[in-house]
C-alpha cells in the first residue's frame, strides 16, 4: 500500500497535471488494486475446487478399495477391485501410490514406504482425511481412510492410505485460475475503456468553451452559445455575466474619460485665454482683475480635477468592496469639522442634529467622506448667504426602522422638483450657479450605490435642497 | 520356474573408434531378431550413435531394474505392460517432450509423458495345420471351451499357453482375460482338464507347435506367431473374432539415462511415421499404426472387425500386481491349470 500512497504523491506534487491522466491512472491503480484482491481470492477459489473435486475421487477409489478388504479364513483378505484403480483413471496422467495396514498396524499390501503416519488405531476415525506429501520426488495427495473388520477372528480398524499425484488436479485449478483471471481482466479493462471514453465525454464541454473563447474577442457584446447541457449552463451564465460586468464597468470609464476630457480641456482653455489676454494686454502692469479672473478659472479648474480623481477613487474603490464597520458620527464629525474649517471665511451656518443613539453601517471610510464632503461642499456652493442672511446647512443623521439616513439640508434656491434626476447625473449643472463642476451629487450617488444605500433629493424644510444618503443595516448588508 | 536368461550384448556396426561417438543402451523384452531393423534403420539415421541391446525376459528385466547389477539404460522396452506401468509408477522413467502421436484415437497408446507405446500386437490362437485336418477351427473363446469339453481326448495334453508364474507377459494376459471375459475362469478350468503345456515363451509354443508336439496355441503373442507362420506351412494363425486382447509393446527413457537426449530421439523415432513402416513392413512386430498393417499378416486379419481390445496403458494396470491380488490370481490360476 506504501508503494502507491508514494505514486499517489509522485502524481500530486507536480504542479502541473492531465486531469484525464490522472484520473486514468487512479483508477488504473485502484483496478489493479482490486483485480490482486480478487486473484488472491479466486486462486483460493480455484485451489479449494480442484482439491474437492479431485478428492471426491480419491475418496470413492478408497470406498471401493476398501471394498475389496475382508475377513477369510481367519484373515484379511485383500481383493482390490478393478473399479477402484479406474475411478482414479479420471486423472488420466497421475500416479497412484497405495498401502494398506491391519488392525495392528501391520504392513499388508502396497507401498510399504509412504510418508504418511498411521493415525492412533484406537481412535476410531471415521471420518476420512487428506495430507499432502512429496514422495518420489512429486506432490502426492493422500487420503487415509479406515475400515471397520469386526470378526471374532480378526477385529479392529483396517487402514488405506490412497495417494494420487497432483498434475490433473493443478492443471485444473491453473485452467480455473486463468479463466477467472481471463475474465476479471477483460472486465476491468472494459472498465478502464469506458472510464476513458466517459472522462473524454465529461471534458469535452471545457474544450468547448476554450473554443468559443477562443474564437470569440474578449469585447464582444455577444453571450456565449446557449448549451443543452445542465451541468455546463452555470459556467456559460457565469461567464457570460462576468463579462457583462466587465463590459459595463469598461463602458462607464470610457464615458467617465471622454466627459473628464471635455472638462478638463474646456476648463484649461478658459484659464489659457484668460492668460493670453492678459499678455497681449499694453499694460506694462498687469490688472488685478485680471488676476482675479484667472485664479478664479484656476481655483474652478483645480476642484474638478480633484473631484474627477475623487469619483474615480470612489468608483474603482466601490468595485473592490473592502468595507469594514463604521460608526457614523465619528465620520460626520470629521467631515463637518474640515468643511467648517475650510468655509470659516464664509458667512455660513453649521448645523449637526446627531442621533438618538449610536449609528453604524458597513462601508468604506474613505468613500463616505468623500462623498458628504462633496454634498456639502454642493450645498455650500448653492447655499444662500445673502447680505442680511447667512446661508444654514443642516447635517442629521437618523436611526430609521429600515435603514440610516444622513441628510445634508440648505437653505439655498433649491432644484425644481423636474430636474432632481437630472442633477444626479455627471457634469450636470442645474440653475444659475455656474462654478459647480456638476460632479459632486453624482458621486455623492456612486458612494451611496457602491454601500447598497440611496441617494434621494427632495425639498428642504429650510427652503433649499435637501440630500438624503439612506444606508442598510449592517445585518441587511450581510444579507446581499 | 524361471528359465535362464538368455543375455547377450549385441553391438551393431563397427565398434566406436569415434571420440564423439555415443552409445545408446537399450534393455528390452523383445526378441532381437524381431527388432534389428528397427536397430539398424535408426543407426543409419544416428550414423554417430552406436546401440548397446540387452535382451531379457520381460520378468528379468523388471527384476534388474528394480536390483540393478548392470549400468542403468537408455530406454527400456516391454511388451509387459503392467511391469512397464508399475516402473513408470515407482518413478523410474523420465517425462519427455515432443513424442509423436501415431494417431489421434489411441490415448490409451501412451501414459502421462514418460510411458510411449509403438505396437499393436494381438493376442491370438495358434493351430497346427495338419491336425485340424478336415477339423472345424475354434474362432472365439467360447467354442474354444465348448471344443476343449467336447473332444478333450483331441486337446489332451496337445494344447499350450503362457506360464502366468514366470512370464511377466503371461501373466498379464491372463489377468487381463480375467477382466475382460466373463467366461475365463471356464475356460481356465478346460484348459486345465485338458492337461496344457504352459511355457515361458512364444517362441518356445511355436516351435512345439510346428513340430506337432501341440495342436492349439492359447493365448499367444500375435506379431510373433504370424512372423513365424509366414515362414512356416505348419501352423496356422486365428485372430480371436469375439475378442481379441491387444498388447501394446511400450518404451521409456530410464531415469538414470546417460544419453537421455539419444533415447527420447528412439522413441520419438519408433512413433514416427518412418518407424511404424519399417515396424509394418520388416520387423516380426505390428504397428501401431493401424492403416500400415503387417507384411506378416496376409489374410489381413489384424483389420479385420474383431472386437480388438488393447490394454491400456495407465495405472489400472497395477491392480494385478498388488501382492494379494497376484498371489491369489497365480493361486486359482494354478489350480485350474492343475499342475
Amino acid at each position: 500500500m506504501s508503494m502507491i500512497e508514494k505514486l499517489l504523491a509522485l502524481f500530486s506534487s507536480s504542479e502541473e497535471y492531465s486531469l484525464r491522466q490522472r484520473m486514468l491512472t487512479r483508477t488504473a491503480l485502484f483496478m489493479c488494486t482490486v483485480l490482486a484482491i480478487l486473484s488472491v481470492g479466486v486462486w483460493h477459489y480455484a485451489n479449494t475446487s480442484a482439491d474437492y473435486s479431485y478428492d471426491r475421487l480419491l475418496s470413492s477409489a478408497s470406498v471401493t478399495m476398501l471394498d475389496g478388504i475382508n475377513v477369510a479364513k481367519n484373515q484379511v483378505h485383500i481383493d482390490l477391485p478393478y473399479s477402484g484403480f479406474e475411478i482414479l483413471q479420471l486423472a488420466p496422467d497421475d500416479k497412484i501410490y497405495y498401502a494398506i495396514y491391519g488392525p495392528n498396524a501391520d504392513f499388508l499390501s502396497g507401498y510399504s514406504d509412504l510418508p504418511v503416519k498411521l493415525t492412533d488405531q484406537k481412535t476410531d476415525l471415521m471420518e476420512p482425511h487428506y495430507v499432502l506429501h512429496t514422495y518420489k520426488g512429486k506432490k502426492v495427495r493422500f487420503i487415509v481412510r479406515q475400515k471397520r473388520l469386526s470378526e471374532r477372528s480378526v477385529a479392529g480398524n483396517v487402514t488405506i492410505i490412497l495417494g494420487q499425484t497432483t498434475l490433473a488436479r493443478d492443471t485444473q485449478m491453473r485452467d480455473t485460475l486463468y479463466a477467472a483471471l481471463t475474465t476479471l481482466m477483460v472486465v476491468m479493462g472494459t472498465a478502464l475503456l469506458v472510464m476513458w471514453i466517459a472522462i473524454n465525454r465529461a471534458l469535452s464541454p471545457l474544450n468547448w468553451l476554450s473554443s468559443q473563447l477562443n474564437t470569440q474577442s474578449a469585447m464582444d457584446k455577444q453571450n456565449l452559445p446557449t448549451t443543452k447541457m445542465l451541468e455546463v449552463a452555470p459556467l456559460t451564465q457565469a461567464i457570460n455575466d462576468y463579462r457583462q460586468q466587465w463590459l459595463s464597468a469598461l463602458a462607464a470609464m470610457r464615458d467617465f474619460i471622454a466627459d473628464a476630457s471635455h472638462q478638463i480641456r474646456t476648463a484649461q482653455a478658459t484659464t489659457k485665454a484668460q492668460l493670453e489676454i492678459a499678455l497681449t494686454s499694453d499694460n506694462e502692469q498687469i490688472d488685478k482683475n485680471t488676476i482675479n479672473e484667472i485664479y478664479k478659472d484656476h481655483t474652478k479648474l483645480t476642484r474638478l480635477t480633484n473631484q474627477l480623481l475623487a469619483h474615480a477613487t470612489i468608483v474603482h474603490r466601490g468595485d473592490r468592496q473592502t468595507f469594514s464597520v463604521l460608526a457614523m458620527q465619528k465620520i460626520l464629525q470629521d467631515v463637518i469639522t474640515q468643511a467648517v474649517r475650510d468655509y470659516a471665511h464664509m458667512d455660513i451656518e453649521f448645523e449637526y442634529v446627531p442621533p438618538l443613539q449610536e449609528v453604524e453601517i458597513l462601508g468604506d471610510e474613505l468613500v463616505l467622506k468623500e462623498a458628504l464632503r462633496n454634498v456639502i461642499d454642493n450645498a455650500v456652493q448653492h447655499g444662500s448667504h445673502t447680505l442680511n442672511t447667512s446661508a444654514i446647512i443642516r447635517i442629521s443623521l437618523h436611526h430609521r426602522q429600515e435603514n440610516h439616513q444622513v441628510w445634508v439640508e440648505d437653505n439655498g434656491p433649491g432644484i425644481p422638483e423636474n430636474m432632481m434626476n437630472k442633477a444626479l447625473e455627471r457634469f450636470v449643472k442645474v440653475g444659475s450657479n455656474t462654478q459647480g463642476s456638476g460632479l459632486g451629487l453624482a458621486i455623492a450617488q456612486s458612494a451611496a450605490l457602491t454601500h447598497r444605500g440611496q441617494l434621494s433629493l427632495s425639498k428642504s424644510e429650510l427652503g433649499g435642497l435637501a440630500v438624503c444618503f439612506s444606508f442598510p443595516h449592517i445585518t441587511d448588508a450581510n444579507d446581499v | 520356474m524361471f528359465r535362464i536368461a538368455f543375455a547377450c550384448y549385441l553391438i551393431f556396426s563397427t565398434l566406436p573408434l569415434i571420440a564423439q561417438e555415443s552409445v545408446l543402451r537399450l534393455y528390452s523384452a523383445t526378441d532381437i531378431s524381431a527388432i534389428r531393423p528397427l536397430l539398424h534403420e535408426f543407426e543409419t539415421l544416428n550414423p554417430e550413435v552406436t546401440i548397446l541391446y540387452r535382451e531379457f525376459n520381460t520378468q528379468e528385466l523388471y527384476d534388474e531394474l528394480l536390483d540393478p547389477t548392470l549400468p542403468p539404460p537408455d530406454v527400456v522396452i516391454s511388451s509387459a505392460s503392467d511391469l512397464q506401468v508399475k516402473l513408470v509408477n515407482d518413478g523410474f522413467a523420465q517425462p519427455i517432450e515432443d513424442v509423436p502421436d501415431v494417431s489421434s484415437h489411441q490415448p490409451w497408446a501412451q501414459w502421462s509423458n514418460e510411458l510411449f507405446g509403438f505396437t499393436y500386437e494381438p493376442i491370438v490362437f495358434v493351430y497346427n495345420k495338419e491336425a485340424f485336418h478336415n477339423r472345424s477351427i475354434p474362432h472365439t473363446h467360447e467354442a474354444l471351451a465348448e471344443q476343449l469339453r467336447e473332444q478333450a481326448k483331441f486337446y489332451q495334453g496337445r494344447i499350450g499357453t503362457y506360464d502366468a508364474a514366470s512370464s511377466g507377459l503371461g501373466y498379464l494376459v491372463a489377468s487381463q482375460d480375467e477382466v475382460t471375459f466373463s467366461l475365463t475362469g471356464r475356460l481356465q478350468e478346460s484348459l486345465g482338464r485338458a492337461r496344457a503345456d504352459i511355457h515361458c515363451c512364444t517362441s518356445l509354443l511355436l516351435t512345439r507347435l510346428t513340430t506337432g508336439d501341440l495342436v492349439f496355441g492359447y493365448n499367444l503373442l500375435g506379431s510373433y506367431a504370424m512372423a513365424k507362420a509366414m515362414n512356416n506351412e505348419h501352423i496356422g494363425v486365428i485372430v480371436p473374432e469375439d475378442y481379441a486382447l491387444v498388447i501394446v509393446r511400450s518404451a521409456f527413457v530410464h531415469r538414470d539415462a546417460m544419453e537421455a537426449e539419444l533415447a527420447a530421439d528412439f522413441i520419438a523415432y519408433l512413433r514416427s511415421s518412418a518407424g511404424q513402416k519399417t515396424i509394418a513392413n520388416n520387423t516380426a512386430l505390428m504397428p501401431l499404426d493401424r492403416t500400415l498393417g503387417s507384411h506378416n499378416d496376409p489374410e489381413n486379419q489384424l483389420n479385420s472387425s474383431t472386437n480388438f481390445h488393447p490394454i491400456r496403458l495407465g495405472p489400472e494396470l497395477l491392480l494385478y500386481l498388488d501382492q494379494h491380488k497376484q498371489t491369489q490370481f497365480l493361486n486359482s490360476w494354478s489350480q485350474a491349470l492343475g499342475d
